[in-house]
C-alpha cells in the first residue's frame, strides 16, 4: 500500500524570513515549503517560464475586443480560431507527449519557451488575419510544451508526497501569470496599442530559457522508485499505439479524459466570452478589464493554494479522493457561473466572476495529481498531453452545437456553458472508485519490472518467459487470479490442470490475444504487456493453437508460406526450413497443393508444428498438442517437439493429460480454476495426490523413473 | 485449378448463350411477356453494365472474406469520387484526367480512414452489428456527398452529368455506344486480373486469405491483420471510386444510399453466387445478370420483371448451393446482436415500489403518447402518426429478428403488400369494413411473411438478410406493380364504429396510438407464452431446441406469419393515414433504414423498437435531409460502438441500476441481478448477503474424482 501521508523527518528550520524583509529569501522559502524541503530549482525555473507563457495567453484572452476589432472578426467566428488554433496545436500535443517520453525533456522545455517568445513578439506584428492564426499557433504550440513537460518532470523532480504542494506552487504560476498579465497587458494596451503588449514579451520568456539551460538531470520515475533507474536506462520506449492503449486501459483515465470533454466544452469557450462580456454588456475599457481579469486570477490563485493543502488531506482519507474535490469544485462553478452571466448590475457580474474563478481554481491540483498517479510513468507525458486532445473535441463539439448563440446574446452564451460544468463535474465524482486500484497497479508494475530487470541482470540462468500476478477477465467474469510463471531458457515447461483451468487462457494472455488487468509480463528481458500478438511473435514469441491450428481454404503450401512470410527470415534460411519440416513430415509433402481442409486431424497438427518450425521461434507455446490424436501420432508430433527444443527453442506445453508432458518436461506447472497450484519438478508433482485428484492421472504413477 | 477454370468458363458461355436465346429468340413471340426480339447491341450493352455490377459485386466478396460483414456503403465507399471528380471538371475546370484521379485517391484515402477509426473499433463486435454500421457509413458518406458541392462553392447544386473526354461513338446492334463504354470494357477486366492476382500471387493477398479464415490464428503467425484489413478496405475503396467514376458517364449518380438499393441488390447477387468467395465466379455471374436484365428490360418494354429475376436468382444461387461448414454464415449465434433482455427479477416482482414503478413508468408514456396531438399541430400530428406506424412495423421485426433470430431487410416491403391490399380493398368502388380491411391486409402480408419464411428455412443469418433485401427490391420495383396493389384513388378514412370520425389528424393519431397499445400488449403476450419461448431457443439453438421436440418448420414459419401480420396490419394503417398510396413509398431503402431504426433502438425488446422509431424518425422529420442523414448515420455508428444493444441496453441499464438499489435497500439477495458486476464493486457487509456467501463457502462440495475411462 502506498501511504502519502507520511512526511520526510522534520527539518529544525530558523524562523522564516518576512516577505518585507527578505523578498528573496521569503518567496525561496515559499518555493521550498512547495516541495516538503528538496531542491526547490528546478521548480523556480519551470514556474517563471510558465508564468511568462501565461501572460500572454491572458493578454490575447483580455485583449479578444480589440484583436476582433482589428481584424473585423465575429464573436463565433474569433472563438472558431481559437478553436482551430486549439485543434492544430493540440494535434501536435499527442506527437508532443510521445516524444517527451522519449527525448531530453530538458531541452524541449528550452525550445518551447524560445518558440513561445518569438512568436509572441510575432503576434504583436501580425500584418493579416492570416499571419495572426499562423503566430498564435507558434505561440501555442510553445506554451503547450509546458502544460504536458512541464508536469512530468515535476513528477520526476519530487517525491509523490510533496506533488500535491508542488503541482499547485507550479499551477499557481498560470494563476500568477493571469493575474499580472491582462493587468500589464491592459495597462499597456490602455496606453498605447494592444500590439505593444505582445511585444514586449519576448524579453523575459527568452530570459528564462537561457535559465532553463542549467536545470538538473533526471530519470523517469525516479521519485516514484529507486531502481526506476535502472529500467530507464535499459527499455525500449513505448510506441505510440501500445502507448495509447496503456493510458485507455486505466480506467480513472477513461473518466478523467471523458471529463475532459466536459471541461473542454465549458472552459475553452469562456476566455473569449468573459472580456467580450464585460465590454459588450458595461462597456468596460481594457484597462480595466485587464484589471478585472486580473482579481479573478488573484481568487483563482487563492483557490488553488487552498486546493493543494486540501488535496493533501483528503488524499489521505483515499487516494480516489480528490476525484470527488474536483468534481465537486466543477459542479460549484455552474451557479457561480449562472450569477455572473444574468447578472442585473456590474457589481452582482464581478462577485460572479470572482466565486467562479475561485472555485474553479480548486479543480487542478487534485486532478492533476490523479493522473499523475494513475498513469503508468513511462507513458505519463503521454498521458498529460492525450488528455488534452479530448478538451479540444470538447471545445468542437460545443462549438457545432451552441456556437452562434453567443453572437446573438453573449449573456445566453456564457449560460450555455453551465451544464457542461456539471456534467463535468458529475463525472469526476463518478470516477473516483478506480483510482487507488489503478494507482497500486501503476505502482506495482513499476517495481515488478524493476525487480524483474534486478534479478535477471543477476541470475545465472536467466529466464526466457516471466509471468507476474497476471490477471485476466473474459467481460465482468475473472479467470485468471495472479498468475506467476517462469520459464528459464532452454527448458521444456509443462502447464497441466483440467478443463477451465485457464490454460488457454493464459497462453492467449501471453501471445496478447487477450487482455491483461493487471501484472507483466516479461519476455527475453522485454516487458511485453501489453503487446499485440503480431508483435510477439516478431519477437520470437510462437504459440501453437489447440484445435484448428490451420487456414482451411489455403493449400498445404500456402499454409507453410504465411509462416514464412510474416517471420521475414533470409529466403535461403526459410527455404532450408521448409525443406526440413517436408522432411519430418512426408505426410505434407505429399498433400502439398492441396487445400489444408482435407488434411487429417494429426496431419493438421503436423502443419501447425511445421508452421511453427519455419518461423525458428524462442519461445513456443502448444496448446493441447495431443488432443483428439492416436497415440503414435502424438509420439511423431512429439519428435518434432524435441528436435526443436534441441535446437535451442524453449517449451511451454499446455496438456490436460498428464502423460503426455511428464515424458517431455522435467518441470510442471499445475493450474486450476484460474490459479496456479504448484510449481516444481514434475516428479514432485506426482506425489502431491491432493492436486491430482482431479486429473486424468491414472497410469501416470506407472510412468519408468516417476516414481 | 485449370479444370475448374474450365468448368466455370463452360457454364459462363452456357449461361450467355441460353441468355441471347432468350432475346432473341423467345422475344417476340410471347407478347405478353416479351414484346420485341432484342437487338444485339443490347447484349453488349449488358455486358458493360455487367462489368460495372462486378466490380462492386467483388468489393462486397472482398470486405465480406476479410470481415464478414456485408458492406452496405460498398456503393457510397466512391461514390464521392466521382461526385468530386465531376465538380472539379465542371465547375473548376480541371483536366478530366487529374479530376478523376483526384477522386480516387480521395476514395482510397477516406475508404482507410473508415476503416481505421469505425471499422476497427468493431473487430470483436457481432457480425450483425457490423453490418448495421456500415448503413451508417453509408448514410454519412451520402450526407458528405451531397455537402462537396456547397464545401467547395457556397450555393452550389449537385451536378448532373459527368462529361468525359472520350466522344468518340460507335454504334452496333441497333444501340449508341460511345468511348465510355469501351473503356469500362477495356478496364474491367484488367483490374479483375490485377485482383486476382494480388490475391493468389502477392504476400499481402495471401495474409488477406488467411486472416479471412482465422483472424487469431495469423495473429498468432505475424500476420499483420490490421494492415491487411486496411489494405483491402483501401482495395474496395478504389473498386466503388472506380465503378462511380466509369459508370456515372453511362448511368448517372445514382449509388448508394442515394440511389436506393438496387444497384447493390445486383452486385449481392452475383457475390452470393459467387459464394462470397469466388472474385472470378462472381464477376461472371455478375456479367450474366445484367445480360439477363438488360435483356428483359429491352423485351419487356418496362423495368420491373427484372428486379424479380434478381431475387429469384439469388434465392435459387442460395438455396442449392451445398453448405460448407465453417465458412458461410449458418448460426444465428454469429450475429446475434444483444444480451437477451431479462425481465424483472421474481424476487424484486411483488414488491410495491416495483410494481407502482412499472405501471407508473408505463402509464406516464401511455399519457405522453396521448397528450402529443394536443400540443403540436396538424402537420406534425400527422408526422407523429408516421412514427406510431413505423414502431408497429419495428415490433414486428423485433419479433422476426430479435427473437426468431431471422434478419429481415425487407420488412417495410411487406408492410407494403398490407397497405397496398387494403388501399387496393378501400379505394375500390366496393369498401369493405375497415376492421375486415385491416384482417385481409394482415392475411396477405402473412401470405408473403410465409413466401420468404420458406426459404429461411434453408438460408439463415446475413445470407437471409441479402434475400430478404432482394425481395423488398424486386417488391417495391416490380411486384408492387401487379393488379393487387393497384390503388385506384383516395382512401376514405372509416368512421369507427359508427361514431368516432377520424378523418382529423388527431383522432386519426389516437386511434394509431391504440392499435400500438394493442400491438405492444400482443408482442408481450406472445413473449411470455410458449410462442415466444419456442422462438428464442429455435435462435440460440436449433439442434438443441429440436431434440426437445421443438417442431422446426412449424415454428419458423410461425414467426414469419405473425410478424407478416403485424407488419402489413401496421401498412395498412399507413394506407389510411396516407390516403393516397402508390408503389414508390415503399422502396427498398425504407426497409434497410427501418432495420437500423430498430438496431439502434434495440432489436431485443419492443420498448427498444418504439424507442428507435420515436429518437430516428424524429431526428428525420425535424432536421434538414443532410443534417438527419448525418446525424442518423454518426448515430448508428457512436450507439452501436458503444452501447450495442441501442438505446434500449440504455433504459434497460437504468431500469436494472434503480432495481438493484430497491434490492439493497430492502436488503434483498437478487443473484440475477449481482451476477454481472465485479466481485470488488460490489459491497458485501452484514447483511443476507454476505451471510449466504459464507455459507456457500464453507459448504463446498468434494472435488470429484474423474478417471479415463478403461482404468481401474
Amino acid at each position: 500500500m502506498i501511504d502519502l501521508t507520511a512526511t520526510p523527518a522534520a527539518v529544525t528550520e530558523p524562523d522564516p524570513p518576512r516577505p518585507w524583509a527578505d523578498p528573496v529569501g521569503w518567496l525561496r522559502g515559499r518555493f521550498t515549503a512547495a516541495t516538503l524541503g528538496a531542491l526547490a530549482f528546478p521548480l523556480v525555473v519551470l514556474f517563471f517560464i510558465y508564468f511568462f507563457d501565461e501572460f500572454d495567453t491572458a493578454a490575447f484572452g483580455v485583449l479578444a475586443p480589440e484583436i476582433k476589432n482589428a481584424f473585423h472578426l465575429t464573436d463565433r467566428a474569433f472563438v472558431n480560431l481559437i478553436a482551430l488554433n486549439l485543434v492544430i496545436v493540440l494535434g501536435a500535443a499527442v506527437p508532443l507527449g510521445y516524444y517527451g517520453d522519449r527525448l531530453p525533456r530538458k531541452r524541449l522545455v528550452v525550445a518551447g519557451a524560445v518558440i513561445a517568445g518569438v512568436f509572441s513578439f510575432a503576434t504583436g506584428l501580425a500584418p493579416s488575419l492570416l499571419a495572426l492564426v499562423l503566430f498564435r499557433m507558434g505561440n501555442g504550440f510553445g506554451v503547450l510544451v509546458n502544460g504536458t513537460i512541464h508536469p512530468s518532470l515535476l513528477s520526476d523532480y519530487y517525491r509523490p508526497q510533496a506533488r500535491p504542494t508542488t503541482f499547485a506552487m507550479h499551477n499557481n504560476s498560470q494563476r500568477w501569470g493571469s493575474i499580472a498579465g491582462p493587468v500589464i497587458a491592459g495597462v499597456v494596451a490602455w496606453l498605447s496599442s494592444w500590439r505593444v503588449a505582445f511585444l514586449i514579451l519576448i524579453v523575459p520568456i527568452l530570459a528564462m530559457a537561457i535559465v532553463a539551460t542549467r536545470l538538473p538531470k533526471v530519470v523517469r520515475g525516479q521519485s516514484d522508485n529507486e531502481d526506476a533507474a535502472v529500467i530507464a536506462a535499459d527499455e525500449r520506449p513505448v510506441p505510440l499505439g501500445r502507448g495509447v492503449r496503456m493510458l485507455l486501459a486505466v480506467k480513472t483515465l477513461r473518466w478523467q479524459f471523458a471529463a475532459y470533454v466536459a471541461i473542454g466544452a465549458a472552459f475553452l469557450p469562456l476566455s473569449a466570452y468573459v472580456p467580450l462580456y464585460f465590454q459588450r454588456v458595461f462597456h468596460i475599457n481594457s484597462a480595466d478589464r485587464g484589471f478585472l481579469l486580473g482579481a479573478g486570477a488573484v481568487a483563482a490563485l487563492v483557490g488553488v493554494q487552498m486546493s493543494g493543502r486540501v488535496t493533501r488531506t483528503w488524499i489521505a482519507k483515499g487516494l480516489g479522493e480528490p476525484l470527488k474535490l474536483a468534481g465537486y469544485s466543477l459542479l460549484a462553478v455552474g451557479p457561480c457561473l449562472l450569477v455572473m452571466a444574468f447578472a442585473p448590475n456590474l457589481v452582482i457580474a464581478v462577485v460572479g466572476l470572482l466565486a467562479a474563478y475561485f472555485v474553479g481554481g480548486f479543480y487542478y491540483p487534485p486532478f492533476l495529481t490523479v493522473q499523475a498517479l494513475v498513469s503508468p510513468a513511462r507513458v505519463r507525458t503521454l498521458s498529460l498531453s492525450f488528455g488534452l486532445l479530448f478538451l479540444v473535441a470538447g471545445l468542437i463539439t460545443f462549438q457545432i452545437v451552441f456556437g452562434a448563440i453567443a453572437d446573438h446574446n453573449i449573456r445566453n452564451g456564457l449560460g450555455a456553458t453551465i451544464p457542461f460544468w456539471f456534467i463535468g463535474g458529475f463525472i469526476l465524482r463518478a470516477g473516483h472508485r478506480f483510482v487507488t486500484s489503478d494507482t497500486e497497479h501503476a505502482f506495482s508494475v513499476l517495481a515488478t519490472t524493476a525487480e524483474m530487470r534486478k534479478a535477471r541482470l543477476e541470475m545465472a540462468q536467466r529466464s526466457i518467459l516471466s509471468v507476474r500476478g497476471v490477471d485476466v477477465s473474459y467481460g465482468p467474469v475473472q479467470v485468471l487470479f495472479g498468475v506467476d510463471l517462469e520459464v528459464a531458457e532452454g527448458e521444456i515447461l509443462a502447464l497441466l490442470g483440467t478443463n477451465g483451468a485457464g490454460k488457454s487462457t493464459l497462453l492467449r494472455a501471453i501471445s496478447g490475444l487477450v487482455p491483461i488487468h493487471g501484472g507483466a509480463i516479461f519476455f527475453d528481458g522485454e516487458d511485453i504487456t501489453g503487446l499485440e500478438p503480431e508483435e510477439s511473435f516478431a519477437l520470437g514469441l510462437v504459440q501453437v493453437p489447440g484445435g484448428k491450428g490451420i487456414f482451411p481454404s489455403l493449400t498445404v503450401a500456402e499454409n507453410l508460406e504465411v509462416a514464412v512470410w510474416a517471420s521475414r527470415r533470409p529466403p535461403d534460411e526459410v527455404a532450408a526450413a521448409r525443406e526440413e519440416v517436408l522432411d519430418l513430415f512426408p505426410a505434407l509433402r505429399r498433400r502439398y497443393d492441396q487445400p489444408a481442409a482435407v488434411l487429417s486431424g494429426g496431419e493438421q497438427q503436423m502443419l501447425t508444428l511445421g508452421q511453427a518450425f519455419i518461423s525458428k521461434p524462442k519461445l513456443l507455446m502448444i496448446d493441447e498438442l495431443s488432443l483428439g490424436l492416436a497415440p503414435v501420432v502424438v509420439e511423431e508430433l512429439l519428435g518434432v517437439v524435441r528436435r526443436l527444443h534441441a535446437s535451442g527453442t524453449s517449451v511451454v506445453l499446455v496438456e490436460q493429460s498428464v502423460n503426455v508432458a511428464l515424458t517431455l518436461s522435467t518441470r510442471a506447472v499445475f493450474m486450476e480454476k484460474g490459479e496456479v497450484r504448484f510449481t516444481g519438478p514434475t516428479a514432485e508433482l506426482l506425489d502431491r495426490d491432493d492436486i491430482l485428484r482431479a486429473v486424468f492421472l491414472t497410469g501416470a504413477t506407472t510412468l519408468e523413473g516417476a516414481k | 485449378m485449370l479444370k475448374r477454370a474450365a468448368l466455370g468458363a463452360g457454364v459462363f458461355l452456357t449461361g450467355f448463350v441460353a441468355i441471347v436465346l432468350v432475346g432473341k429468340g423467345v422475344g417476340g413471340y410471347l407478347p405478353n411477356f416479351m414484346s420485341s426480339v432484342v437487338p444485339n447491341g443490347i447484349f453488349l450493352q449488358g455486358l458493360v453494365l455487367g462489368a460495372l455490377n462486378g466490380l462492386l459485386a467483388i468489393g462486397l466478396v472482398l470486405i465480406y472474406r476479410t470481415n464478414r460483414i456485408i458492406n452496405f456503403a460498398q456503393g457510397e465507399l466512391g461514390a464521392f469520387a466521382a461526385t468530386l471528380a465531376a465538380e472539379l471538371v465542371q465547375r473548376y475546370r480541371v483536366p478530366f484526367y487529374a479530376a478523376v484521379a483526384v477522386g480516387l485517391v480521395a476514395a482510397v484515402l477516406s475508404s482507410a480512414l473508415i476503416e481505421f477509426a469505425i471499422i476497427r473499433r468493431f473487430t470483436k463486435a457481432p457480425r450483425l452489428i457490423l453490418t448495421v454500421v456500415t448503413i451508417g457509413v453509408a448514410q454519412i458518406l451520402g450526407a458528405v456527398e451531397l455537402a462537396i458541392p456547397a464545401l467547395l462553392n457556397k450555393n452550389a447544386k449537385m451536378q448532373t452529368g459527368f462529361q468525359t473526354p472520350l466522344s468518340f461513338g460507335f454504334n452496333y446492334g441497333g444501340v449508341q455506344f460511345r468511348g465510355d463504354h469501351i473503356v469500362v470494357m477495356i478496364i474491367t477486366p484488367v483490374v479483375i486480373a490485377g485482383l486476382v492476382w494480388f490475391m493468389r500471387r502477392t504476400g499481402y493477398g495471401l495474409a488477406a486469405r488467411a486472416a479471412a479464415d482465422d483472424r487469431d490464428r495469423a495473429r498468432l503467425l505475424g500476420v499483420p491483420v490490421k494492415r491487411v484489413s486496411l489494405i483491402v478496405w483501401s482495395i474496395a475503396g478504389g473498386l466503388s471510386a472506380l465503378t462511380a467514376v466509369l459508370s456515372a458517364p453511362i448511368t448517372g449518380f445514382q449509388f448508394g444510399a442515394l440511389g436506393g438499393y438496387t444497384l447493390l441488390a445486383y452486385a449481392l447477387g452475383a457475390a452470393v453466387i459467387g459464394r462470397f468467395e469466388s472474385l472470378p465466379i462472381t464477376f461472371g455471374a455478375a456479367l450474366l445478370i445484367s445480360l439477363a436484365q438488360q435483356v428483359l428490360f429491352f423485351g419487356t418494354g418496362h423495368s420491373g420483371p427484372d428486379f424479380g429475376l434478381v431475387f429469384a436468382v439469388i434465392l435459387v444461387a442460395l438455396l442449392i448451393q451445398r453448405r460448407r461448414t465453417g465458412r458461410l454464415e449458418t448460426g444465428a449465434s454469429t450475429w446475434q446482436a444483444v444480451e437477451e433482455v431479462r425481465p424483472v427479477p421474481r424476487e424484486l416482482r411483488r414488491l410495491p415500489e416495483v410494481r407502482y414503478g412499472r405501471w407508473g413508468l408505463a402509464g406516464l408514456a401511455l399519457a405522453l403518447g396521448v397528450v402529443v396531438p394536443f400540443v403540436l399541430t396538424p402537420s406534425r400530428t400527422s408526422l407523429a402518426t408516421d412514427i406510431l406506424i413505423y414502431a408497429m412495423v419495428g415490433i414486428s421485426l423485433v419479433i422476426l429478428t430479435g427473437w426468431g433470430g431471422h434478419l429481415s431487410f425487407g420488412q417495410w416491403a411487406l408492410a407494403g403488400v398490407g397497405g397496398l391490399v387494403a388501399g387496393h380493398i378501400a379505394a375500390s368502388s366496393n369498401p369493405q369494413d375497415f376492421f375486415v380491411t385491416l384482417l385481409i391486409a394482415g392475411a396477405a402480408g402473412a401470405a408473403a411473411a410465409l413466401l420468404i419464411g420458406i426459404p429461411a428455412l434453408r438460408i439463415q443469418g446475413l445470407f437471409l438478410g441479402v434475400t430478404t433485401l432482394a425481395f423488398a427490391v424486386a417488391a417495391g420495383n416490380w411486384i408492387f406493380s401487379f393488379g393487387l396493389f393497384n390503388v385506384p384513388g383516395a382512401i376514405q378514412r372509416p368512421l369507427m364504429f359508427g361514431v368516432w370520425d377520424v378523418s382529423n389528424e388527431r383522432s386519426f393519431y389516437l386511434l394509431i396510438l391504440a392499435f400500438l397499445v394493442v400491438t405492444l400488449v400482443v408482442a408481450r403476450n406472445l413473449r411470455n407464452a410458449r410462442m415466444g419461448r419456442v422462438l428464442v431457443a429455435m435462435r440460440d439453438n436449433e439442434k438443441a431446441a429440436q431434440s426437445l421436440g421443438v417442431p422446426r418448420v412449424r415454428t419458423k414459419l410461425a414467426a414469419f406469419a405473425a410478424s407478416g401480420f403485424i407488419a402489413a396490419v401496421a401498412g395498412a394503417l399507413y394506407a389510411y393515414h396516407q390516403q393516397q398510396l402508390t408503389p414508390e413509398r415503399f422502396p427498398a431503402d425504407l426497409s434497410v433504414f427501418l432495420f437500423s431504426m430498430i438496431v439502434i433502438g434495440g432489436m431485443g425488446s419492443t420498448t427498444g423498437a418504439v424507442l428507435g422509431a420515436i429518437v430516428i424518425r424524429g431526428i428525420q422529420y425535424f432536421l434538414p435531409y443532410e443534417f438527419s442523414l448525418l446525424g442518423t448515420g454518426f448515430g448508428v455508428v457512436l450507439l452501436l460502438l458503444f452501447f450495442p444493444g441501442g438505446l434500449g441496453q440504455l433504459f434497460y441499464m437504468a431500469r436494472d441500476a434503480l432495481l438493484r438499489t430497491v434490492a439493497e435497500r430492502r436488503g434483498v439477495l437478487v443473484p440475477s441481478l449481482v451476477a454481472d458486476r465485479k466481485a470488488d464493486t460490489v459491497e458485501l457487509d452484514d447483511t443476507a448477503v454476505a451471510r449466504a456467501a459464507a455459507d456457500l463457502t464453507e459448504h463446498a462440495p468434494e472435488p470429484e474424482l474423474v478417471t479415463t475411462g478403461g482404468q481401474s
